[in-house]
């Protein structure tokens, strides 16, 4: 017994030491700037670098939460994420199941269908932002004139980046839904099959609980991504316009913070409720969808 | 499973922590005992001073720029300038502000005239009238309206390079169509207003207009009233936004009257749509369009491909807000050189004497035929290559002219405010509001001056002055 309880030290001390490196690289870059990030949210800093910060404590923090373009910016980033999750996630499910049979040349298929998870966010937003011109795009051609145009209207410009977040998540959204697919016991669903279950009972009762843990994991990744997107909004909108204080989402307005107002205190502060948002998501999502989750191996 | 449910806590995690590191600021000293920009120190350094200049300069005026600056370090062995070229003047000021945390600053950087008080603000440049004293430069012939818009509490902080104006494009055969005079474009608002009703009646093309606040400000201008309060924030740091006065209110309600009419479609001055106005003028969707002079240069080369036969493009100055004869006249807008109080003196002398080769007449003549900038000598204008080139085409001579007429003052000097870009993003948002959601001109221009007023009232706050 104690020789064991000494290999098992032993091997605990090793586990420790391999993952030093990463541990100390972590440290360095997330952790350290991480507790850095909540002292510079209590300083007042001058607008450019080199002259005196000033300690405002939490007074910073609550002008911040409660300022209207905080609120717009939550709201903003809600209504993205409405749109992009459950569209990305049943969109990708779709493909995943078209995709799902023994056909040839699917693999054809398979291929396109994922395809969007490897191309650059800056490509697809310059490609659908050519597509929504109401000048050189696709509109004219379709006879439609809407103005101000999709890009620069307030009202239309989120859902239009939107749109071109929900294309760039249909592919990992259909990776994972795929990978979900393939894994389902073949046993189980021959079981109902033999019981005389149809496709719609098969869909509904058999692959969707089966497939609730892919579809979880799916949910999750799809929030961080969605509160993520930034890119599109940089490149098509930008942050001098009337429509840009509607797709002013949270991680944007950081960025905004940091690169337009030198503002790292506002930008600290707006940090920290993401971060706060994220893990409040994540842990909500495991303590209450978790229970309906059908795990296999369980 | 369970190692898929790890995995999702992990990247949560990870991903969430991952945007929180933030960049932290720290301070440089400069001290230097030799006079700033002594002439002297430049004489007695051995060897050539080697300085770095930032610039922002694409395409045809990046190349033309490379030409010119050639030219200069080849034409004596004391000073060499290293051009190091940036994206846009918006990443240019960007990147300084990172540079003033870790040092290294340019010698000379070129910004946008929206930065101007912001540049000052920053406490890193000297003025140009330093360099200007211990030179014995004499500003000379040099157009007063440029030099005034860097011209901040009577100290010329920096000097114009590249400057230009808003101006009205028109399609002449448009006009003709719709039986207008093609030599008589709308000298005012109100018949810009009428023109764009009548061309949009009769040929179905109206006006394409870019939301540009800058067109805001130079209306303000042309009818001689100022944005921003402290004679725009020029004899004192302005705090309070005053464009809500009666040229403002004329420009919001023509915006008003042409939603009405039917007559103008918008896009916005950035992002995916920025030239729709102009390339709506160059399918026939528009007649008539307002937008910088300094892009005549690319719509003659998109012209002289004949992919638009249907075009006969015409410029004329910017229409007054109010009369033609009503006091005002056009701000300058375009980019100042702005020279480091972190470099030398040496090097400060030896960047100054970099930029009164590029502001000497035979440079100005040669950068404003090669890019469409103005000359902003009245000898440079004066000289056989801009004069031949304002012969062939009268269209590239409308910005220097609107430039030298009208009133001198604190109103066409045009308004410095530190947070220009958000006070920008407000005047936006509120001439868009009255084409989407149809809000009241007036009260479309309340709200812009009281989010600016907010938005000046935290950067001073920040500033730590009122």
């Amino acid at each position: 017994m104690r020789t064991q309880a000494a290999r098992r030290r032993k091997d605990w001390a090793l586990a420790y030491v391999l993952l030093l490196p990463g541990l100390a690289i972590f440290a360095v870059f997330t952790f350290w700037p991480f507790l850095q990030n909540f002292k510079l949210a209590l300083y007042q800093n001058p607008p450019y670098p080199g002259l005196p910060s000033t300690f405002v404590g939490l007074s910073q923090v609550g002008d911040v939460l409660s300022s209207t373009a905080f609120h717009q910016s939550l709201i903003s980033t809600l209504l993205f994420v409405l749109m992009v999750v459950p569209t990305g996630l049943l969109g990708g499910l779709m493909l995943a199941l078209a995709a799902h049979r023994a056909l040839k040349g699917m693999a054809i298929f398979q291929v396109i269908f994922s395809s969007t998870v490897v191309s650059s966010v800056a490509v697809a937003a310059v490609v659908f932002g050519t597509l929504m011109d109401p000048v050189v795009g696709l509109l004219p051609w379709l006879g439609l004139d809407p103005h101000p145009a999709i890009l620069s209207n307030p009202t239309w410009a989120l859902p239009a980046v939107a749109i071109i977040a929900i294309w760039q998540f249909l592919g990992l959204s259909f990776i994972i839904m795929t990978a979900g697919l393939q894994s389902l016991p073949e046993e189980v669903l021959e079981a109902a099959r033999l019981d005389g279950a149809r496709a719609p009972t098969m869909f509904f009762r058999v692959t969707i609980p089966l497939l609730s843990p892919t579809i979880f994991f799916g949910l999750v990744v799809g929030f961080i991504y969605a509160f993520q997107s930034f890119g599109q909004i940089d490149i098509l909108i930008g942050s001098q316009n009337a429509e840009f204080t509607h797709t002013n989402v949270l991680l944007f307005y950081i960025y905004r913070a940091l690169s337009v107002q030198n503002d790292p205190g506002l930008a600290a502060v707006l940090s920290i409720v993401l971060f706060v948002i994220l893990l409040g998501v994540t842990l909500v999502q495991f303590r209450f969808l978790e229970r309906r989750v059908h795990y296999a191996g369980n | 499973m369970k190692r898929t449910r790890t995995l999702a806590v992990t990247t949560a995690l990870c991903l969430g922590a991952g945007v929180l590191p933030i960049a932290a600021s720290g301070t440089v000293a400069g001290a230097a005992s030799t006079p700033a920009c002594s002439p002297k120190a430049l004489a007695a350094s051995k060897g050539p001073v080697t300085i770095n200049f930032w610039e922002s300069m694409p395409r045809a005026n990046g190349e033309e720029m490379v030409k010119l600056t050639n030219e200069f370090n080849a034409s004596q062995k004391k000073v060499h300038v290293n051009l190091v070229v940036q994206t846009t003047y918006q990443e240019t000021f960007q990147k300084y502000r990172s540079a003033l945390s870790n040092g290294q600053t340019p010698d000379i950087a070129m910004l946008t005239d929206t930065d101007t008080q912001a540049a000052i603000d920053t406490q890193s440049f000297i003025p140009a009238q330093t360099c200007m004293s211990a030179a014995g430069f004499k500003t000379g012939d040099l157009l007063p309206r440029a030099l005034a818009y860097w011209k901040v509490n009577k100290t010329q902080w920096a000097m114009p390079f590249g400057v230009s104006g808003p101006v009205l494009y028109y399609n002449k055969k448009a006009f003709t169509a719709a039986g207008l005079d093609p030599n008589k474009p709308p000298a005012t608002l109100a018949q810009m207003v009428s023109t764009a009703k009548t061309l949009k009646t009769k040929t179905g093309a109206g006006m394409g207009m870019v939301l540009d606040p800058w067109h805001l400000l130079t209306w303000m201008a042309t009818g001689n009233q100022t944005a921003v309060n402290n004679n725009n924030g020029r004899t004192a740091r302005a705090n309070k936004a005053t464009f809500n006065s009666s040229a403002g209110l004329a420009v919001f309600n023509a915006l008003a009257q042409m939603k009405k009419d039917g007559s103008v479609q918008t896009n916005s001055v950035q992002g995916a749509g920025r030239y729709d106005n102009l390339l709506g003028a160059g399918s026939g969707k528009f007649a008539m369009t307002i937008d910088t002079s300094a892009a005549q240069g690319t719509i003659q080369q998109l012209l002289a491909t004949g992919q638009y036969p249907n075009v006969d493009v015409g410029v004329a100055p910017m229409p007054k807000v109010f009369t033609t004869t009503s006091k005002g006249g056009v701000e300058p807008g375009g980019n100042g050189l702005w020279i480091s109080k972190r470099s030398t003196p040496a090097k400060q002398a030896a960047a100054w004497q970099y930029e009164a080769f590029l502001l000497s007449a035979s440079t100005q003549a040669a950068w404003s035929a090669g890019t469409g900038y103005i000359p902003l000598r009245t000898s440079a204008a004066k000289s056989p290559t801009i004069q031949a080139l304002w012969a062939k085409d009268p269209g590239f001579s409308v910005a220097y002219t609107q430039l030298t007429k009208g009133t001198q003052d604190y109103a066409t000097a045009g308004a410095v405010i530190g947070p220009f870009e958000d006070v920008n993003g407000a005047i936006a948002n509120a001439e868009a509001s009255i084409f989407v959601k149809n809000v009241a001109p007036k009260t479309a221009l309340n709200a812009a001056v009281a989010a600016s007023n907010g938005i000046i009232a935290a950067y001073n706050k920040r500033l730590g002055v009122k």
